[in-house]
């Protein structure tokens, strides 16, 4: 920080005072009382003190009693100006502005604001007012003794430390700047690198960090891709690895089913040796065979030629005995045949006598039949009558049975009409509970629909207040046009280069006037106003930081710019591109920078923020009237519904149905459906009950009916039958009434009695014609005669046959002389013996071959065995088309999948792969370890930097030692700051021992080392009065030297310690600019009461 | 020529194989990569001027010409025009393009007849773009080739070319593709019998696939060569970078076999496991040519992991300055040795204290430890001067 322009006005003594600072050493002189210290005091009560409080008592003009009012321009950091005005006392005013260029300010803060920004900005240990254990009065702490001290307390500083400080903030300022500058370079280059190492890898929450520049990055996404590749390859491999072992393993099975087709080959070929060598033995065993059946056959044929020979002899001698014997028949037959002869003439007389007979019975099995007819209609009638009762009884069991069930079936109606009753009335209630619910419904989306009413209002005024609001937005954009975001954008990139290019020329510019003769010169630096520095005679040095104008009036004037040609141009270029498009767009919008126009945009922004807002609410509600007229539309078929039950329930009383109701109880919703559920159930039983009772009447109604039918067709049998015995009777015994006609039991006795006596008269007469018959006839010479003649006809029959087979044995013994002759020729012919031994060859040569196919020797191989094999072979040759047909595939699949080039491709995949994972591991440890440096390099520098005291004590310790040359050792500071003592003569001393003089020297060192840590500004208040003129001269030195990094502000009466003659202003002048140092004559500047 | 007089020479042959064109070195960093593939077209130029030197008679390429049967157009246009712009050639010395398993003869591959591959060719390059090619050179002479027409198969390719009839007197090439079966630790693809080329009546069987230059059975009485890859594509390539040119003598069935080396780029590996091998590496200086695969197996101490560093850089090379070595392949597996405390005389004290920081830690987590304290030993090397390097101590 440093002060930029002080204004004071009725504070204490001074009516008004305008100071501005240089930016180094300033040296702001006068007598004693004329209010210097006023100025110091005005500084720190802007800086420290609120506007309200009493302590500013002290302040009031002493002449008007005027409010004190202050004002103090302050750069806080590179083009960050915050301006604070204060007017204390009863009508205070505080407010806070910014500029980023030193010139145009806006304010930021007012009131009670400005202190609480001002405390947080300056972080020196005072916190913010208003909360508990704020300061009251003018607040202290330790950087405000060390920046700000009054002039009486310059070694107060030694007996504070920071952890009296009601406020951690300075602490923690001096703990990061000094943690900062105390850093060794060659360790804050580390850090800086290993920092920037950690920063490229890590998130700042210590991830690892996802970016693309991050060193993962490149090979974790070249892994990924590696082993995304790798995959796909592996499964091309894998398939690729799979055809191989298929192939190999079809190869061998290829081999196996191979060997076994050979196998079966070589049985089948065995076999088939066996065969044909069995079929051969076959052969000639048949011809063996055939030739011994021949000399078999040829010696059976002779004997056959024998025996014929013989027999035929034999049937020569019988057939003259049957020529014999049938020459004794034929007289045997004549006579015969003339016994027959006179028999014939007696039986012609016997057979009238027996046509008598048959005429007589034939009369006699008439009777017989009518009396059968009659006693079989009598027992018709018998059977009828019984048959008619039998069924009256049945008829009249089933009319008592069906009495009974017509009566059951009408107790079941009543049953059935009660329940039916009971159905109705509970589906009543139930249609009426429902009608109630739907009822409730329908209140309740009546209401809704209201609700829906009330929320369309609402959201139609959301609506036109929306709309009125973004009106109102469009007319004030219209008057007052915001850029766009283009435009904004543009305009920050403008800013940021015009500000680059100006920091590009504010490299420092000093220029030495040496006049020749005294020449008028007016200056004007950085754009400020211009000073006139008078007639100077003697060479004057004036600077400035990036620009400076000099002028001798008359004669010319000078223009002086930092930087190099092309910053100028650029700083040039930078300055018409805002003149040019910056500035018209900031015109329009009617501001005069951009943070003004951030602030349009920001309320702007607000504005539209209120609209989106109310547009939600808007939507919101739309989507909650949307949701209701839904749930309303929803409610429509139930309004429907309602009304069809209404109109159901029409036809009931309701005062009955809610008695009902209420009988049910509260759960009558669930109750009454039981209870319907459970008529409905006795209902269906019931109506399934009387089903059956009908289908079971209608049953007996039918068979009752069928019964009387019965019953009708056996009266009309009875009838019938007892009509026929009466015409029966009527026909016997005409003339005769019908009382006196007989009963059917009369007729049935009559009848069997007239049957008894036909069958007795049958007999006899039978018994008469059978004696005629054989009286007619003379068995014996029947008898005689058939015999003869049977023996005539058999005894011819004998000799036919006799002579027959003499033929036939004739014919045989030539056929068999024939066959007999031809065998012994064809038998004189064969070999048999050529033949045996062929077979006997063959067989052992077929028992070899058994042998040989691990047959047991006397199995006949037979054509199943042969067939057996024939498929065997048959099989195994399918087999091994098939596996070839498989290996066939499995090639085919790997000319597809790649093959070599695929191992190739995944060899180099993989190498590439762990290559990468071995990267990544590397790349890993690799900022690991950065991480784990750095980590050790910052707790490293923590445990330091935690003891303030030991990045002090260094500093201020080798200054004094050289102001008091080596008479003093290190100064001994605490953690915080506090002072223990001083090292000194081989001991450590207490600061109480020192002289006034040496301890307001150290205090100085001391605060300066702490304001050149700070980066800020010191206020040296008239604190080195007691320094003596050597001591003196290694001060003013050193505060040069330190001016060129701090401003220092020294408020002195005796110019002389600080300045050198040629630094003091002249005459009347306010001040006097040399190298970076600052003379102000406050005599000129301060107005007295 | 040696011991050849050219009038003497029947028939001249350039037999080449396995350019691979279009193949891909993951495992090499990007430029190299790029540089490793780009070789493999350039080599084209080279064995195309020894065909012209040698006023060969033809060129057999024995197949696996490109990395894929449709290796992209750059592949197969920048072959194109290397034949097409080749200065010189006479028409009449043909050049035969063998499909192999790599780029197979498919519907989708540079040799199908409608690609624009083949209008893109000269008339003088003929593709071999059917089973049972033939092709006379001369009343003498005459080709027979077999393409590959899947990228594996079981097929004797070398069986399938004709046998030689009664009274044939020609000199009779072979060309085809694939692997002998004598190759130990390989599953044959496209198995060649040993004999093949007897059983065919052939006098020369032009092959590829192995990428080293190899004579199958050098006593047979017909040999088959493999010419081997003209540029190495791994390092386990031992002889390869050749191509063969084969003389026919007059009235000599046997031929000459003449290897010539036409690749630019030589594969070794080296093995350094002290510092002192590292540096007689970094002291040669005939590795500009050289693929060099280098494993760092050594126990280095903080001052010596400087040094292999920088020898490391010299021979890689950075972004501003060419390295010695071609192209390298570094594997590390150094372990580090901390025990030498020398570098941190005049260390600030806030940097020795980060020193015995780290080597606390080192007992629980040896590797981050010992890399964090290599890291800090470059950091602070590089800012304070070099140090000398501190030898490892050795026990």
């Amino acid at each position: 920080m440093r002060l930029v322009r002080l204004s004071v006005e009725h504070f204490g003594c001074v009516q008004r005072a305008d100071v501005e600072f240089g930016n180094q050493l300033n040296v702001l002189y006068g007598p004693n009382d004329l209010g210097k210290s006023s100025l110091a005091a005005a500084i720190r009560a802007v800086l420290l003190l609120q506007p309200g409080s009493s302590a500013h008592e002290p302040y009031v003009s002493w002449q008007s009693g005027d409010a004190p009012e202050v004002v103090l321009t302050v750069e806080t950091e590179r083009h960050h100006y915050w301006r604070v005005h204060k007017r204390f006392g009863n009508k205070a005013v505080s407010t806070l502005h910014f500029s980023s260029n030193g010139r145009d300010f806006h304010c930021e803060f007012k009131g009670r604001q400005v202190d609480s920004e001002l405390r947080k900005q300056l972080g020196w240990g005072i916190p913010e007012p208003g909360g508990r254990g704020g300061p009251r009065g003018f607040p202290t702490s330790f950087l405000t003794a060390a920046l700000l001290a009054e002039q009486g307390e310059v070694a107060d500083l030694f007996d504070r430390k920071l952890a009296d400080d009601p406020d951690p903030s300075g602490k923690k300022l001096l703990a990061d700047v000094l943690q900062a500058t105390a850093r060794d370079p060659l360790f804050g280059s580390i850090v800086k690198a290993t920092q920037s190492k950690v920063d490229d890898a890590f998130t700042p929450t210590g991830k690892r960090s996802r970016a693309r520049t991050s060193p993962f990055y490149g090979v974790a996404q070249e892994l990924k891709k590696t082993a995304s590749e790798l995959d796909q390859l592996e499964i091309e491999a894998q398939k690729n690895r799979h055809i191989d072992q298929q192939i190999t393993a079809l190869n061998q099975q290829l081999l196996n089913q191979e060997a076994a087709r050979e196998r079966a080959r070589q049985t089948l070929a065995g076999i088939e040796a066996m065969v044909a060598k069995q079929s051969e033995l076959d052969r000639v065993r048949g011809e063996l065979g055939r030739a011994e059946e021949l000399i078999r056959q040829s010696e059976e044929a002779q004997r056959a030629q024998q025996e014929q020979f013989e027999r035929s002899d034999q049937l020569k001698a019988h057939r003259d005995r049957c020529q014999e014997e049938l020459d004794q028949a034929r007289t045997a037959l004549t006579r015969a045949e003339e016994r027959i002869e006179q028999l014939r003439r007696d039986q012609r007389e016997q057979e009238h006598r027996i046509r008598q007979c048959d005429l007589d019975r034939a009369e006699l099995e008439h009777r017989r039949r009518d009396a059968d007819d009659r006693a079989e209609l009598a027992r018709q009638v018998d059977t009828a009558g019984r048959e008619h009762d039998r069924i009256a009884a049945e008829l009249a069991a089933l009319d008592t049975e069906l009495a009974d069930r017509q009566g059951q079936l009408a107790d079941h109606r009543t049953t059935l009409e009660q329940l039916q009753a009971e159905r109705d009335l509970l589906q009543a209630v139930d249609k009426w509970l429902r009608w109630r619910d739907l009822r409730d419904q329908l209140d309740k989306a009546d209401q809704a629909a209201i609700e829906l009413v009330q929320l369309f209002t609402e959201i139609e005024e959301l609506s036109t207040k929306a709309d009125e609001l973004a009106e109102e937005i469009e007319v004030e954009v219209a008057a007052q046009p915001l850029p766009s975001a283009g435009e904004m954008a543009r305009l920050r990139d403008i800013d940021g280069q015009l500000r680059v290019a100006r920091a590009a020329l504010d490299v420092g510019i000093s220029v030495t006037i040496e006049p020749v003769n005294s020449v008028r010169v007016e200056v004007a630096c950085d754009g400020e106003e211009t000073v006139d520095l008078g007639d100077i005679r003697e060479p004057r040095t004036v600077a400035a930081g990036r620009e400076m104008r000099l002028t001798l009036p008359n004669l010319a004037t000078m223009r002086v710019a930092g930087g190099s040609g092309d910053a100028n141009s650029r700083y040039r270029a930078a300055v018409d591109s805002w003149a040019e498009s910056a500035e018209p767009i900031l015109s329009a919008a009617g501001v005069s920078s951009l943070d003004q126009l951030d602030r349009l945009f920001e309320q702007a922004s607000e504005r539209v923020g209120e609209i989106e807002e109310l547009r939600r609410q808007v939507e919101l509600l739309e989507e909650q009237a949307e949701s209701k007229r839904q749930a309303l539309i929803a409610v429509q078929p139930l309004r429907h519904r309602a009304n069809a039950l209404e109109d159901e329930l029409s036809a009931h009383d309701l005062d009955q149905l809610d008695a009902r109701v209420a009988e049910l109880g509260e759960s009558a919703a669930s109750a009454v459906g039981d209870r319907i559920a459970a008529v409905q159930r006795d209902l269906d039983a019931a109506e399934k009950h009387t089903l059956h009772l009908q289908l079971d009447l209608a049953a007996q109604t039918q068979r009752r009916a069928s019964t009387g039918e019965t019953l009708e067709r056996a009266l009309e049998r009875r009838e019938k039958a007892d009509r026929a015995i009466a015409r029966l009777a009527a026909s016997e015994s005409s003339g005769v009434g019908p009382d006196a006609l007989p009963s059917w039991q009369t007729v049935l006795q009559d009848a069997e009695e007239a049957m008894v006596d036909c069958e007795r008269r049958l007999a006899e007469l039978d018994e008469q014609r059978r004696a005629l018959v054989e009286g007619a006839s003379d068995a014996a010479a029947r008898a005689e005669l058939e015999a003869a003649r049977e023996r005539a006809i058999e005894a011819e029959k004998a000799l036919h046959h006799a002579v027959a087979e003499l033929e036939k044995a004739r014919d045989e013994l030539s056929r068999r002389n024939y066959d007999a002759e031809t065998k012994i020729q064809a038998v004189e012919t064969i070999e048999v013996e050529p033949l045996r031994a062929r077979v006997n060859a063959l067989a052992g040569e077929l028992d070899e071959l058994r042998a040989a196919h691990g047959g047991d020797g006397a199995a006949v191989a037979s054509e199943a065995d042969l067939e057996n094999a024939r498929a065997l072979v048959g099989r195994a040759g399918a087999e091994v088309r098939e596996v070839e047909k498989q290996l066939d595939q499995a090639r085919g699949a790997l000319r597809e999948t790649g093959g070599e080039r695929l191992r190739e491709k995944l060899d180099d995949l993989h190498a590439r792969h762990r290559q990468l994972q071995h990267k990544e591991q590397d790349v890993e440890l690799d900022y690991r370890a950065w991480k784990l440096l750095l980590d050790a390099l910052l707790e490293a520098e923590k445990e330091q930097a935690v003891h303030l005291g030991r990045s002090m004590a260094g500093p201020v310790a080798d200054r004094f030692r050289e102001l008091t040359s080596d008479r003093y050792g290190g100064l001994d500071l605490g953690p915080d700051l506090e002072t223990h003592g001083i090292f000194a003569g081989g001991g450590q001393r207490r600061i109480s021992v020192l002289s006034v003089g040496t301890k307001e020297q150290l205090s100085t060192i001391f605060r300066l080392s702490l304001a050149e840590r700070l980066g800020s500004a010191v206020l040296l208040d008239d604190q080195l009065t007691q320094t003596d003129p050597r001591r003196m001269d290694w001060f003013r030195r050193k505060l040069r030297e330190i001016s060129q990094h701090i401003q220092i502000i020294v408020l002195t009466c005796r110019a002389g310690d600080y300045l050198i003659d040629d630094e003091l202003p002249r005459d009347r002048a306010k001040l006097k600019e040399g190298a970076g140092v600052r003379a102000i004559q406050l005599e000129n500047v301060i107005s007295r009461t | 020529m040696t011991g050849v007089e050219e009038q003497d020479v029947a028939l001249k042959l350039l037999h080449t194989a396995d350019w691979h064109l279009g193949k891909r070195f993951p495992s090499f960093d990007e430029l190299d990569q790029k540089l490793l593939t780009r070789a493999r077209l350039e080599v084209i130029d080279s064995i195309l001027g020894q065909a012209q030197r040698h006023t060969v008679h033809a060129v057999l390429c024995a197949g696996d010409l490109f990395e894929d049967p449709d290796p992209g157009r750059e592949w197969w246009e920048g072959l194109a025009r290397r034949f097409s712009t080749v200065a010189d050639w006479p028409e009449t010395r043909p050049v035969f393009l063998l499909p192999g398993n790599h780029d197979p003869l498919t519907r989708k591959s540079v040799y199908w007849p409608e690609h624009p591959f083949r209008r893109a060719l000269p008339p003088w390059v003929h593709v071999v773009d059917r089973a049972g090619f033939e092709y006379p050179l001369s009343a003498e002479a005459v080709v027979y080739a077999e393409p590959c027409q899947s990228a594996a198969g079981q097929d004797d390719l070398a069986l399938a070319l004709p046998d030689r009839e009664p009274g044939d007197e020609r000199i009779r090439i072979g060309l085809v593709h694939g692997q002998t079966t004598d190759i130990p630790g390989h599953q044959s693809n496209f198995p060649i019998a040993r004999d093949a080329a007897q059983r065919r009546g052939l006098d020369y069987l032009a092959i590829g696939d192995t990428h080293s230059y190899r004579r199958v059975s050098p006593d047979a009485h017909v040999p088959v060569v493999y010419p081997g890859a003209p540029e190495a594509t791994a390092f386990d390539e031992s002889d390869a970078g050749h191509v063969v040119v084969v003389f026919f003598r007059r009235g000599r069935r046997r031929p000459h076999i003449k290897p010539i080396r036409v690749g630019r780029w030589q594969w070794e590996e080296h093995v350094c496991r002290d510092l002192d091998a590292l540096r007689q590496l970094a002291a040669r200086q005939d590795l500009k040519q050289r693929v060099v695969r280098l494993h760092l197996d050594l126990d280095a101490t903080l001052g010596e992991k400087a040094e292999i560093d920088r020898l490391e850089r010299e021979l890689k090379g950075t972004d501003a300055s060419p390295g010695q070595v071609g192209v390298l392949v570094v594997e590390r597996d150094i372990r580090l040795d901390t025990s030498d405390d020398n570098w941190l005389d005049g260390l600030p004290d806030i940097l020795v204290s980060v020193v015995k920081r780290l080597k606390a830690i080192e007992r629980d987590d040896p590797d981050t430890a010992r890399r964090a304290l290599a890291h800090l030993h470059t950091l602070v090397r590089s800012r304070s001067g070099a140090p000398a390097v501190t030898s490892r101590k050795r026990t």
